[in-house]
């Protein structure tokens, strides 16, 4: 559960959202699974690690950037980005996984219907899922907001 | 039962069909998609059948006078009851929560939904069964008509705005087509005419649907009725598989308050109670003249069911596994939070 | 006696309305009639739909023929398989299409109990009068057998049957008309919040194209899915909206999902399995057979006189021996590239127009960013168009096209929005930066889509050859396919067109072809690249004499009475509307006349 919550801390500051809202997916526990499976638990350790320490430094937004610039730990959290906003696992840069392994999970895919569902990336624009979710009859007749934007 | 009186007790009518809505949502709501289906549906068929019921009242109201209402006026409490809470005016025989769906909300369900027993008198107030309620009402409509009933168009909502279940809703305007939404919303709680509600009359071959009643009872049995059951003899079919370690583990009776001012999980829900407001007053809007309305009361359910079901998978931070849940609360507009951080 | 009064090939939506409409003659007795589905079932219930929208959710690339699955033995085609041909090498047989080109065919389908039309977009636009007389009018093409007056009553079943949301007064247009007091039977779907700001500048515009000018006008789209019902329709009797099969209180308005093309998720779109459900039990339908062969006879009256299909199963290995099946009329309702595919490798002589004409609404994209949020990715796909460019005295010159405007952003064209995000994120943006970057720009997105009346042309054809072969050892089709300039010419008007809308909306153009797009062509110097509509039309054409086609307008085979060749590809010309609605109508038209044959009407 600390793990998860450090994974959902350091996914709030990464994507933009609340962790409320990352956990409202039901998706917290499934892509730090996912996560691990695919790039190993020391990575993934590291990686929360440096997290935890970001979000306590006193410029959390510079320590951030620091971490995605890693070398190592910055590819894997930019995937973690991608991961939120779409659902989906892209393949790591051919560099990292020449230098830091390749794993067979390792290649583009949706993790599973109720991950595409909960991309973040639709509530970022104001939409919803394509082919899901639907926000009901007329809906698209409305002036677009764009919830917890600017 | 004077006229005024009568519209009073139909303004009742939609406070208890609307009160037995938000629990039922949080049951059906609290069941994660593709898991437990046979409850699901059932808990989604019995909200359908009480939208509809809410539907039917609010054109039975308008066609004697009334104006159906969904948000509190000055000096009138907001109709929707604060979770939990007594049925509106029953006898306050038992508490209704807001809670997951399990054994617990199962029990709370049969009793919302218990028939009348053979022979207990109409009662208005301090009913027994909603049952009861609606015997009193079709008794005054009866004695009040025609007269009771207004000249000239009011306000209805018919399949063009209510759809998606429950049945067909239609406009009301005289006794029969009154007497017509009574009967629906009689049968379809109790499924039985009440002459033949003896224990052991086999009535579950004789009907295509269950009563609600019985179709709660089938869950909290975990097993089907088939023809030849009585109600005493209880369901003797299949038995039905559920999985109660699937559903969100929401703690009942959320509510705001419970959370420290400023956190996440406070503006959450508060963002839910926004929504579940704007829903009632789109509901008002509906059904006083505006069915149009309903178009973007359609849209506002859709929207506060993804916002209670996200809420329900946000867990506790007090190690109980626990969730939050959707809490109902109304909030007047000047007190909704804008959807934003 | 034959096995059946009526068979029929193919349970798509044209095989669903003749087998809906035979299967309800009652006297004096009930016909017997068989469907063969090459292509599985794939949505006999709500749970059996549902699993599609579910596989199509977990899909990494979503194309059109993602949720539906495919069996071996009768391959689908996907746009997946769609390639650049490089001239001069072999044929590329990469997909289940033999692609001889010189330009690749770039539609698919989809062989399944329900056909293609399971993931159509829904548009239901009547021709205009002037596409049925194209040779009369502007010396180009061929007419058509029958005029707009002899299927107005047609497109009324039709309407009904694809249950189209629309407004008489909005669809009016360059002479169509509508009986006394008719209504489509609901209202029409509101429009998008896009098309509303895009009409505020358009509505009353003038552009000038190829050197004259036009007043603009967008018209909302009539569309077959589920909006509010009209009261006044059937002079009174009003409309009730007809749900998911199988889950009828599913879908009874459109829920904006935004997925009409691959799968509307609540079938408030009108979809083939929702005929299928009203068809009467006594009517058989066989799927996964595929049929291989027709046999004529060598004399008589009755010119076919069986057909020869595989039935297989998936996972099994392949049937050995065909199956054969006789009955008074036979109906092929494959669609215009499977028809004339069997009818080619049955031997005999085929019509010569067999094949020929194959046609389709090569279709162009051009996007843009508004210079505001416009609520991209909401909606239908298209809930508005230009309609009022379809005709005119240029179609002696050169295309006439429709115009729709895209609720979709740019989905289709870049992978938009996730490739925004990745973009973003590999810029190093990432926190609220990352999201009201995202929240800036994506909603801003629109893009226009462009279809051209492509002319029939005998070298645009499907044709089958030795050695191309499916798993069953049925032949493939082979198909020749080239834009010519006429169509170019057209593109090159709905460029000026797009390019004084973007002026005046303000939006920013960010269109780019790419010459390795598989449709890239170009025109006076300027690239457009095109791809398919999913609209192929023409390979047995209808004309009023025999000599002229290969069907009569009722689409019987001139030269094989008891044979009908049904669906798209009877349509002399592909005109600019979507065709599913007047091959519905032409479907009515054809099931009256079986009637008659058989002496049951």
């Amino acid at each position: 559960m600390k793990t998860a919550r450090s994974f959902a801390a350091l996914s709030a500051a990464l994507t933009g959202f609340r962790t409320v809202d990352l956990w409202g997916t039901g998706q917290v526990d499934v892509y730090l699974d996912e996560l691990i499976a695919t790039v190993g638990e020391d990575v993934v350790a590291r990686l929360l690690a440096a997290g935890d320490e970001a979000l306590v430094s006193s410029d959390p937004k510079k320590a951030l950037g620091a971490l995605l610039a890693d070398d190592e730990l910055g590819p894997v959290g930019r995937n973690v980005i991608v991961l939120w906003y779409s659902g989906a696992w892209r393949p790591l840069p051919g560099t990292w996984r020449n230098r830091y392994g390749a794993s067979t999970l390792d290649v583009a895919r949706v993790i599973s219907p109720a991950s595409y569902r909960s991309g973040l990336v639709w509530q970022a624009i104001g939409a919803h899922p394509k082919g899901a979710n639907g926000p009901g009859f007329a809906s698209w007749a409305n002036p677009p907001t764009v919830p917890g934007a600017g | 039962m004077t006229p005024d009186e009568l519209r009073d007790h139909l303004q009742t009518a939609i406070e208890i069909e609307w009160s037995t809505i938000p629990p039922y949502l949080c049951a059906l709501w609290s069941i994660p998609e593709g898991r437990n289906e046979l409850a699901a549906t059932c808990v989604r068929d019995v909200v359908m059948e009480e939208m509809l019921h809410v539907t039917l009242a609010c054109n039975l109201l308008n066609a004697i006078g009334g104006s159906p209402r969904f948000t509190p006026r000055p000096g009138k409490p907001v109709p929707a009851p604060d979770y939990p809470s007594f049925l509106p005016h029953s006898n306050d025989a038992f508490v209704v929560d807001l809670r997951a769906f399990s054994r617990e909300a199962l029990e709370t369900f049969r009793k919302i939904e218990q028939p009348a027993a053979i022979g207990a008198p109409p009662e208005s107030d301090d009913y027994q069964t909603i049952a009861q309620f609606y015997e009193a009402v079709a008794a005054a409509l009866a004695a009040l008509s025609p007269g009771i009933f207004v000249a000239g168009p009011t306000p209805q909502v018919d399949g063009a705005f209510y759809y998606g279940g429950g049945g067909e809703a239609f406009p009301i305007h005289d006794l029969p087509t009154a007497s017509e939404a009574l009967d629906v919303i009689i049968f379809q709680g109790e499924g039985i005419d009440l002459s033949i509600w003896d224990p052991d009359h086999d009535v579950f071959g004789e009907q295509e649907e269950l009563a609600h009643y019985f179709r709660f009872d089938e869950l909290y049995q975990e097993r089907r009725y088939v023809q030849g059951d009585t109600p005493s003899s209880g369901p003797s079919g299949d038995p039905i598989l559920i999985d109660y370690a699937a559903i969100y583990p929401m703690r009942p009776n959320p509510k705001a308050e419970s959370y420290p001012p400023g956190s996440e999980l406070r503006a959450l829900t508060e963002e839910c109670n926004a929504t579940y407001s704007k829903l009632l007053t789109e509901l008002e809007a509906g059904f006083t003249g505006t069915p149009s309305a309903l178009v973007g009361g359609v849209q506002t359910m859709i929207e506060l069911r993804y916002q209670a079901i996200a809420l329900m998978q946000v867990p506790l931070d007090d190690g109980t596994g626990q969730t939050a849940g959707p809490a109902f609360q109304w909030r007047a507009r000047s007190d909704r939070q804008a959807g934003v951080e | 006696m034959p096995d059946y009064d009526v068979v029929i090939v193919g349970a798509g939506p044209v095989g669903a309305i003749l087998a809906r409409v035979l299967g309800e003659v009652e006297s004096p007795r009930p016909l017997r009639i068989l469907v063969l589905e090459s292509g599985p079932a794939v949505g006999r219930t709500w749970a059996e739909y549902q699993g599609n929208h579910e596989h199509y959710l977990g899909a990494e690339v979503k194309v059109p023929n993602t949720p539906w699955v495919s069996s071996t033995y009768a391959p689908s085609p996907d746009v997946l398989d769609i390639r650049k041909l490089v001239p001069g090498s072999l044929p590329d047989d990469n997909g289940y299409f033999v692609q001889y080109g010189p330009l690749p065919f770039g539609t698919d389908y989809v062989r399944a109990q329900g056909g293609t039309m399971l993931h159509w977009l829904g548009t239901t636009l009547r021709m205009v009068p002037n596409d049925f007389e194209l040779k009369t009018r502007y010396g180009r093409g061929v007419d058509w057998p029958i005029s707009y007056a002899d299927l107005d009553r047609y497109y009324e079943l039709a309407e009904l049957e694809l249950g189209v949301s629309a407004d008489v007064g909005d669809q009016a247009y360059l002479g169509i008309t509508f009986a006394k007091n008719y209504v489509y039977p609901m209202f029409g779907i509101p429009r998008s919040y896009l098309d509303e700001h895009v009409a505020k500048a358009v509505d009353g515009m003038k552009v000038k194209l190829d050197g004259k000018q036009y007043t603009l006008l967008l018209s909302p789209t009539p569309q077959g899915r589920n909006g509010m019902p009209n009261p006044a329709y059937d002079n009174g009797s009003g409309y009730r909206p007809r749900g998911a099969h199988g889950a009828d209180h599913v879908g009874l308005r459109c829920e904006g999902n935004s997925s009409c093309i691959p799968i509307c998720p609540v079938q408030a779109k009108y979809n083939p399995l929702k005929t299928w459900g009203r068809v009467a039990p006594h009517v058989e339908v066989r799927t996964q057979c595929v049929v291989s062969r027709v046999i004529y006879a060598p004399t008589g009256s009755k010119p076919v006189a069986a057909l020869e299909y595989y039935a297989y199963s998936d996972g099994r290995p392949p049937p050995t021996k065909p199956d054969r099946v006789t009955a008074s009329v036979y109906v092929l309702a494959g669609n215009s590239i499977e028809n004339p595919k069997l009818l080619l490798a049955s031997g005999g002589t085929p019509n010569k127009h067999v094949g020929k004409n194959l046609m389709d609404h090569p279709y162009v994209l051009s996007w843009a960013l508004m210079p505001e949020n416009i609520g991209a990715y909401r909606g239908p796909s298209s809930t508005s168009g230009i309609e009022i460019l379809r005709d005119g005295n240029f179609r002696r010159d050169r295309a006439a096209f429709r115009m729709e405007v895209v609720n979709w952003g740019w989905d289709f064209v870049t992978d938009s929005p996730f490739s925004d995000v990745e973009t973003a994120v590999d810029r190093g943006r990432f926190g609220s930066d990352l999201r009201s970057d995202i929240a800036g720009t994506v909603p801003r997105q629109f893009h226009l889509g462009f279809l051209y009346e492509q002319l029939p042309h005998p070298g645009n054809q499907v044709f089958v050859k030795n050695g191309y072969v499916d798993a069953l050892g049925i032949p493939r089709p082979c198909i020749k396919y080239d834009v010519d300039d006429y169509v170019r010419k057209g593109m090159a008007a709905s460029r000026e067109l797009w390019n004084q809308l973007f002026a005046k909306l303000g939006a920013t153009e960010h269109t780019r072809y790419y010459e390795s797009d598989p449709g890239y062509v170009t025109y006076d110097g300027k690239p457009y690249s095109f791809i398919g509509a999913g609209h192929i039309v023409g390979t047995h054409r209808m004309s009023k004499t025999q000599g002229e086609g290969a069907v009569d307008s009722f689409q019987r085979s001139w030269e094989h009475e008891n044979l009908y060749l049904a669906g798209c590809g009877s349509m002399p010309t592909v005109a600019t509307s979507n065709p599913s609605l007047t091959m519905a109508a032409l479907t009515f038209r054809t099931a009256e006349q079986i009637l008659d044959d058989l002496g049951t009407r």
